[in-house]
């Protein structure tokens, strides 16, 4: 058994890191080629490796890369976003969660599943976008400043929301408002106690002698907000997301090198497992390309573009600029990928069609389209814009 | 030589330099060339510390991004991008020090916190207000010197 284990985990990280690099030579996320190694190895092509022999790396990797999120959220960032960043967030969703909400009413879905559907084409992606106002020399411009702050809010308002919908959501998809906040009060109270908690704890941790104890300690904590949160009914994600945020509050973590060994071995191994492993369950057989897919795509890039020139105007940001944010805030990506995996997991198999059919399909094409329109969209943008000079 | 180790920070911290967040990188460099330091201490308008940047983080900034992984610069999902890489002000550069000793914290206190944490300079605060900064160097000197002032 070890031996097919490590051999999956040979061929998946290699094949992973070898197509991420080629990708990122062409100028494309490297998690588009770790995706792809899995579609090679896995069900689609080869059918070497089956998705469930590495699912509890995979999900480790999930858990510490939404630790690492979580880990670097910053107040002060938050409140530099101020209300731009707060209504770009809860517009961006809204505008996207009603539109979204009839089509499934329509076709017999609920209102989780447009939540869930708003939460993927509502929000965004940026290093793709960050990577272009670089090459653009337009870092320091009113448009960039605004997304780099706004991710920050959106981040926060999106994982709790995801954690409300979560816990508001039964196992079989049907919403139980009694247990769910009640679970939410649950939640939210460990996560204050460990906030307030934890310091003491990794303070204590300075004094132990056995090798990598701190770091050792730290990551236990990690994992336990994770598995509670996973037994009140939350995702493991959602509470890896908050356990970042609580121990972010411990100078000796958020100083020394234990962020930086996280995201070592996150970001070497562990992420690019996920990656591959999502790739590894993609069937092309399964993807449908029907009117709803194309409707849905519409309403996801359309909806999301106006709900955020709205918010950006509502935050007194100038027109240009919020139509500038707007198309940079237009790219989908990685953290779209992770709420899928979390939707499919609490819809459970009963809406296996609305993943597959629907989910899929809608979020990879609109990550594809773009990664191609926004970068040239933003560079149509910036031509009336001076290009910054470097001091040094 | 080992009683260096009983010390406190108060008896072998130097004068330190201060830039201001919103400092030029060339200010930077000058204030480094002016002064034997090798770590110079961040504060805001209100003088309050706000974190510090040691020399070899100039180094960064002759680095390319495109050179290394673009997670790097800006994480998975793009969430946090550093800075330093762009550096322009001090603020850029600097790191955000979450973890300060006191004049009274023993030298092989600091000592320890540096070696566990791979820290290269430790802000000393009186409350909120910086005193001092005890740097690798210094306390490197202090050693090769035998401990005499």
């Amino acid at each position: 058994m070890i031996v097919t284990f490590l051999l999956s985990l040979i061929l998946l990280l290699l094949l992973a890191k070898v197509f991420g690099e080629i990708f990122e030579r062409f100028k494309l996320p490297a998690l588009l080629g770790e995706i792809l190694a899995g579609v090679v190895l896995g069900t689609a092509v080869l059918k070497l490796i089956t998705p469930g022999s590495i699912e509890n790396m995979a999900m480790l990797g999930i858990i510490l890369l939404l630790f690492l999120v979580g880990f670097n959220f910053s107040m002060e960032k938050m409140k530099q976003a101020g209300k731009t960043g707060f209504f770009l967030a809860i517009f961006g969703f809204l505008f996207v969660l009603i539109p979204s909400y009839f089509i499934f009413k329509s076709i017999g879905l609920g209102m989780v599943h447009a939540i869930f559907f708003a939460l993927i084409m509502g929000g965004e992606s940026t290093p793709n976008t960050i990577k272009t106002i670089v090459d653009l020399k337009r870092l320091r411009s009113k448009v960039s400043e605004i997304i780099i702050s706004a991710t920050v809010i959106e981040d926060f308002i999106f994982y709790t929301i995801l954690a409300f919908t979560v816990a508001l959501v039964g196992a079989n998809g049907i919403v139980d408002y009694g247990i769910g906040i009640g679970k939410i009060v649950i939640f939210f109270l460990i996560f204050i106690g460990m906030e307030v908690i934890s310091p003491y704890i990794i303070r204590y941790s300075e004094h132990m002698r056995s090798e990598e104890a701190q770091f050792a300690i730290g990551f236990v904590l990690i994992l336990l907000l994770a598995y509670v949160a996973d037994i009140l009914g939350f995702a493991a994600v959602v509470g890896a997301f908050f356990a970042g945020i609580a121990l972010a509050y411990s100078p000796y973590l958020k100083t020394g090198s234990f962020s930086p060994k996280i995201a070592s071995f996150t970001y070497g191994v562990f992420a690019p497992l996920f990656f591959a492993w999502m790739g590894l369950q993609i069937d092309p057989s399964m993807f449908s390309l029907s009117a709803i897919v194309w409707i849905l795509i519409g309403i996801g890039l359309g909806a999301k573009l106006i709900g955020n020139m709205l918010g950006c105007l509502l935050g007194g940001t100038s027109f240009k600029h919020s139509l500038g944010v707007s198309i940079g805030m237009m790219t989908r990506g990685g953290e779209q990928l992770l709420i899928l995996v979390i939707a499919a997991q609490v819809l459970g198999a009963g809406s296996s069609m609305f993943v597959n059919s629907i989910l899929i399909p809608v979020t990879i094409i609109s990550m594809v389209l773009t990664l191609f329109l926004s970068p040239l969209l933003l560079k149509l943008f910036f031509r009336t814009e001076p290009e910054e000079k470097e001091e040094f | 030589m080992r009683h260096i180790a009983n010390l406190q920070v108060k008896n072998i911290m130097r004068n330190f330099k201060t830039v201001k967040e919103t400092a030029k990188i060339s200010e930077v460099i000058k204030t480094f060339n002016s002064s034997k330091t090798d770590a110079v201490a961040v504060v805001n308008s209100k003088g309050k510390f706000v974190g510090d940047i040691h020399q070899h983080d100039l180094l960064k900034l002759l680095i390319d991004p495109k050179d290394i992984s673009w997670d790097e610069v800006t994480g998975v999902f793009g969430r946090i991008v550093d800075m330093g890489y762009f550096a322009e002000t001090a603020k850029d550069l600097m790191h955000r020090h979450e973890l300060t000793v006191t004049p009274e914290t023993s030298v092989r206190e600091v000592v320890s916190l540096m070696f566990k944490h791979n820290i290269d300079a430790l802000p000393v605060l009186k409350g909120e207000k910086i005193v001092g900064m005890i740097t690798e160097m210094e306390l490197l000197n202090k050693i090769l010197k035998g401990g005499k002032k």
